[in-house]
């Protein structure tokens, strides 16, 4: 069995000039935060040569590449992109296993006996994606995962590297200890003060020694040193069950701001609960999260008397466990999840009282807009306020844009396309333009 | 402070108190009983703002004052001494307990009583009196009904309207409803009515089982407060609550008058047949599926944790029909019924059903109905 480690390139980055033709060919960097305080989520590789780098403070980025464009991220696009890539991989090979919102697994069977087999399928993957996404991603592919995963990092972008164990030793053994996987900064610190200064080295050192030194761990870590790794592959299979959904943000700036904190708990809650709908789930527990400037953290909880996906309901107790718990010190991140999570039964509850009936039908009319234009097009008045506050740029908007007219959408009954509502529609939709 | 007091006297006046002070509070004097003695005896308060509640017992006080104890750890000890005389002194902050003859004695840190949250006094503008018994089986017989969430606070608690002919309590979570009266002149109540949150309904109910008194309500609307205060034995226990803000849903207009179809069970047949079949409902709906036809009553469920089926013998005329209910709500509803039969008037299998005792309740002048709204079942159309 051959094992293909799918890697995207620069990914957030790339996804934002795959979608904004204007960033095509430019520095870009995806920041966390458009606030003064952010962190650099992705940079493209244009800007890459001024040293930015993903996880750097984007004061820094700012310094070393002041002229790139910097976008504000939006997770829900990635990672439903994301998806759309498991789906493809899924129709080279049912065993997909993802591993995080840009690299999977992807296992191939009898259909790629050997290397060069299974590299040809990397090829067709990677100008699938291309085509279909304007993407790129750089491709390993090993007899494992361990081999697999290194090899991807060889060369990028748009980089396909194939290995057997004997390949992996010819690449690897020179390179400094810390390439290897599982590998981090301090244990590579505590090998390098033992003389294993190389994956060579590691490969070579007495087991016994590695075993009194790391434990269980250093000779696994000397089996990979060898390109052995016997790790299964673990398919990601739809429809698996989610145990909690939740969102959670950093604030720009650390917030006493009793009514800024609310919207941003509104914001949350909207989010939690448009997902959950999306995904055909109920929940039951509502969990608070809330972090202060000191990085103390709170978690606290409630239990609903039923099931519900709905941001009325989740976010008043939200609300509630805010004022019960906050004790006035500046607020760093907030976090809403539910958790208890049921697939929403085929049943509805009637309602006594009309206006509950009205708020379910305008509920639905909502979410219809939103599926169609975006999550921008219609939020909640209170999240509005806040963003103001927090002179949020919205997301996409590196520079003024002009209005694109669209046909009017005779379902919806919109007369015409304004200006803003247009730019955020090319900025939200999930295909490529 | 210094006084003489029968251990059981205040075991219960700490216990009562204890009843309003929430289990987390922000305030560590909110965690605290008031204890304040006088000439008249020892008043015991507790509150957590929204509800207070203090006890008067007589006892013989030599030196009046106040402090304020940690309730929890003041009740817990208190309540385990034996019975008998106790003292209570305080000096150099400390609240000393003597008990036993001198066999031992219990001090406990003090808080400055005059940090106390002031408990405003309650101008009533309109007064009532109600046996306890009554109060409680009202109480009972409604307060399930009520909301718990936070979406629409004003359900969360018991709606009570006078009139000078009967009184009526009144709770909805929006998805079923009970309505129980209770004939008399409550005209002092005034019509408008007041909403009472459920968590003081719970002391008020507890209250109003062991009074010998009948219970006096006073309500001051235009401060949103209103006051439960009765005796029991020597003792004199008062509940005084912030009222919940409506305005109250227009609950009379969506009791249907005229629901053409009769189906009349015994009520405890019926409430087996659910129990058992809701075993199988669905986690989150927890629907059952009542298929009615002449004569019978058939409950189903079926989910992916199996399926059942339970029939039983009902009096129906009418079309066959097929109706969901969320077993929670139908169990409730069943449970707060007293007579052997119940009656489901029904209309659509969409449109709320009520539910009513059939022949008299044991209290010829008190009157109850529920309501409850059917599941929307995936195979009926609307």
């Amino acid at each position: 069995m051959m094992i293909l480690l799918v890697d995207m390139d620069a990914f957030f980055a790339s996804v934002e000039q795959a979608h904004h033709p204007h960033l095509r060919g430019k520095p870009v960097i995806v920041c966390g935060d458009p606030g003064r305080r952010g962190v650099v989520t992705a940079a493209s590789y244009e800007a890459r040569p001024s040293g930015v780098r993903a996880g750097m403070r984007l004061q820094e980025a700012r310094r070393l590449c002041p002229d790139a464009e910097y976008v504000e991220g939006d997770p829900a696009k990635y990672v439903g992109l994301s998806l759309q890539l498991l789906d493809l991989y899924t129709r080279y090979s049912p065993d997909v296993e993802p591993f995080s919102v840009d690299e999977a697994f992807v296992g191939l069977g009898p259909e790629a006996p050997t290397l060069e087999r299974a590299a040809e399928i990397a090829r067709a993957i990677q100008r699938e994606i291309d085509l279909r996404f304007g993407l790129g991603a750089s491709i390993g592919v090993g007899p494992n995962k361990l081999v697999a995963k290194m090899a991807s990092g060889v060369e990028k972008p748009r980089g396909l590297t194939a290995l057997d164990p004997e390949g992996f030793r010819d690449v690897f053994w020179p390179r400094d200890i810390q390439t290897m996987w599982g590998v981090g900064p301090k244990l590579a610190e505590r090998m390098r003060s033992l003389g294993i200064k190389t994956v060579g080295d590691l490969a070579r050192a007495p087991v016994p020694l590695l075993k009194s030194e790391f434990g269980i761990i250093g000779p696994q870590l000397r089996e990979c040193a060898w390109g052995e790794d016997d790790t299964p592959l673990v398919p990601y299979h739809r429809g698996l069950d989610a145990k909690s959904m939740g969102h959670e943000v950093t604030l720009a700036e650390d917030c006493d701001d009793r009514a800024s904190l609310e919207g941003t708990l509104l914001r949350l809650s909207d989010q939690v609960a448009r997902r959950m709908r999306g995904e055909g789930y109920v929940g039951r527990t509502v969990t608070l999260k809330l972090r202060d400037h000191r990085f103390v953290t709170v978690l606290r909880q409630r239990v609903l008397p039923d099931f519900t996906a709905e941001a009325e309901r989740i976010y008043p107790v939200t609300r509630t466990l805010l004022n019960a718990n906050w004790n006035g010190a500046a607020v760093r991140l907030l976090g809403v999840s539910v958790s208890e999570l049921a697939r929403s039964g085929e049943a509805k509850q009637s309602e006594l009282f009309a206006s509950e009936d009205r708020s379910q039908r305008l509920r639905e009319a909502l979410d219809r807009v939103r599926d169609r234009l975006g999550e921008a097009s219609v939020v909640p008045l209170g999240t509005l306020v806040h963003r103001r506050r927090l002179s949020h740029v919205p997301f996409g908007m590196p520079q003024a844009r002009t209005p694109v007219s669209r046909k009017p959408d005779a379902s919806l009954g919109a007369p015409a396309a304004r200006p803003g509502r247009s730019a955020r529609r090319g900025r939200d939709s999930g295909d490529p333009p | 402070m210094e006084l003489t007091i029968q251990q059981g006297d205040l075991a219960f006046a700490a216990g009562r108190a204890l009843g309003s002070i929430s289990a987390k509070s922000p305030l560590p004097l909110l965690s605290c009983l008031l204890l304040d003695a006088d000439k008249t005896g020892l008043t015991v308060t507790g509150t957590d703002l929204d509800v207070t509640t203090s006890a008067h017992v007589p006892c013989e006080v030599k030196t009046a004052g106040r402090v304020a104890v940690g309730a929890r750890h003041f009740h817990e000890v208190v309540r385990k001494m034996p019975k008998g005389t106790v003292t209570i002194s305080v000096a150099a902050g400390q609240c000393e307990v003597r008990y036993g003859d001198g066999k031992g004695w219990s001090r406990f840190p003090t808080q400055d009583a005059a940090d106390f949250p002031r408990i405003p006094e309650l101008k009533a503008d309109a007064k009532a009196t109600l046996d306890g018994e009554s109060l409680s089986r009202l109480i009972a017989r409604t307060a399930y009904a009520a909301s718990t969430e936070e979406t629409r606070p004003q359900l969360n608690g018991v709606m009570i309207q006078g009139g000078d002919h009967h009184v009526t309590f009144v709770a909805t979570d929006g998805h079923r409803l009970s309505r129980s009266t209770r004939k008399g002149d409550f005209g002092g109540l005034g019509k408008d009515g007041l909403i009472v949150p459920s968590r003081t309904l719970q002391a008020v109910s507890r209250t109003a089982d062991e009074a010998t008194s009948p219970i006096q309500i006073e309500v001051a609307a235009g401060k949103r407060q209103a006051g439960f205060a009765a005796q029991v034995g020597e003792y004199r226990v008062r509940i005084l609550t912030r009222l919940l803000e409506g305005p109250y849903p227009n609950y009379e207009q969506v009791i249907p008058k005229s629901n053409p179809r009769e189906l009349k069970a015994m009520r405890s047949d019926l409430m087996e047949a659910v129990d058992i079949v809701a075993s199988h409902a669905d986690n989150v709906t927890r629907q059952v599926r009542f298929a009615v036809d002449k004569g019978s009553l058939g409950i189903s469920s079926a989910t992916e944790l199996g399926a059942g089926e339970h029939r039983i013998a009902a009096e129906y005329r009418g079309d066959p029909m097929e109706i969901g209910y969320n077993a929670t709500y139908l169990l409730d509803v069943l449970r707060c019924i007293p007579t052997e039969q119940v009656m489901f008037r029904l209309n659509t299998p969409l449109a709320a059903g009520v539910v009513e005792p059939v022949g008299a309740l044991p209290e010829a002048d008190e009157d109850l109905l529920c309501l409850i709204m059917p599941l929307r079942l995936p195979d009926t159309s609307g």
